[in-house]
């Protein structure tokens, strides 16, 4: 199949197109800018939200704790107390899974977005 | 002198990622408009390209050249924007306007018309067969840089040059036929 053409090659010289916005690199530098500042920005988000999440998981444990140890305050049925304790760290478990799955997706987000698609 | 800013721009100093945009803008803008045809998508089509390209650089390996390298993002980010806007294009059924090709008076015509002649040309064509056409005539690159470039097979990026050639000589003739060109 015949595809070399010195004609065409001469040719499409005349194709050459340039940018015609005369402001392009100023709007993209702006663009790469805030761009850099926005990734400080989320860098010091996702150091908060393990953080909190850390304390939240701690703070957590201890409030579960404080409950299974004060359960005749709220009530003197035993029964009682085991719906009590039972849905205290049943809470606690479906509250840990969910933040869990949060900042997994979060940490993945930052890492598609430092590292990029190519 | 493409490593040289990309291992300033990986070390930090954002502002040199400026030499890239000064060097590749004109010719990214070139294969966006191959493929989108529309001025301002094709802008911007480059700017995200761009970003993509400053975002991924630190994946860049030096073993291939840095602008085949942003040829491919310029070329998945336009195909990405035609599927997004869902844009077809009409394509000129090449075979009934398939003329001679008249060099003399296309030389004839000043530089200004020859310009706006293969512009429209080329918006006239298919993307494959533009981008092709610019990437094999335009930049010289060679048939293996293409194939790296669109992911096309060999027989393949053959046949679009083929085709490419024979629609940009029949829309041509067809288009300086045109009482526009006066011809």
């Amino acid at each position: 199949m015949d595809y070399e053409d010195d004609k065409l090659k001469k040719l499409m010289q005349d194709s050459r197109l340039e940018m015609p916005f005369s402001d392009f690199e100023d709007r993209m530098m702006s663009k790469i800018e805030s761009y850099e500042l926005n990734k400080a920005k989320a860098g010091r988000s996702q150091f908060f939200a393990v953080l909190c999440f850390l304390i939240g998981t701690v703070f957590g444990t201890v409030l579960n704790f404080i409950v299974s140890r004060n359960l005749d305050w709220i009530s003197s049925s035993v029964a009682v107390q085991d719906v009590f304790y039972l849905a205290s760290q049943l809470i606690y478990v479906i509250l840990i899974i969910l933040f869990s799955d949060k900042l997994w997706k979060l940490i993945k987000i930052s890492k598609i977005n430092t590292k990029g698609s190519f | 002198m493409d490593q040289l800013y990309i291992d300033k721009v990986l070390a930090g100093d954002s502002q040199a990622f400026r030499y890239f945009l000064e060097t590749y803008k004109n010719m990214a803008y070139s294969v966006a408009m191959s493929i989108v045809k529309q001025e301002h998508l094709a802008e911007e089509v480059v700017q995200d390209a761009f970003m993509v390209c400053y975002q991924s650089l630190s994946r860049f390996r030096a073993q291939a050249k840095f602008s085949t390298w942003l040829y491919r993002i310029v070329v998945n980010c336009s195909f990405g924007a035609l599927r997004k806007h869902k844009i077809k294009h009409d394509v000129i059924d090449v075979a009934l306007h398939d003329v001679q090709f008249d060099d003399d008076a296309f030389a004839g015509l000043v530089k200004k018309e020859r310009e706006q002649l293969i512009q429209d040309s080329l918006l006239k064509i298919s993307a494959n067969e533009a981008l092709a056409l610019r990437l094999f005539y335009l930049e010289e690159l060679s048939l293996m840089e293409i194939r790296e470039i669109t992911g096309w097979t060999e027989t393949n990026t053959k046949t679009i040059l083929f085709r490419g050639r024979k629609s940009l000589y029949g829309i041509l003739s067809k288009l300086m036929k045109e009482d526009y060109y006066g011809l």
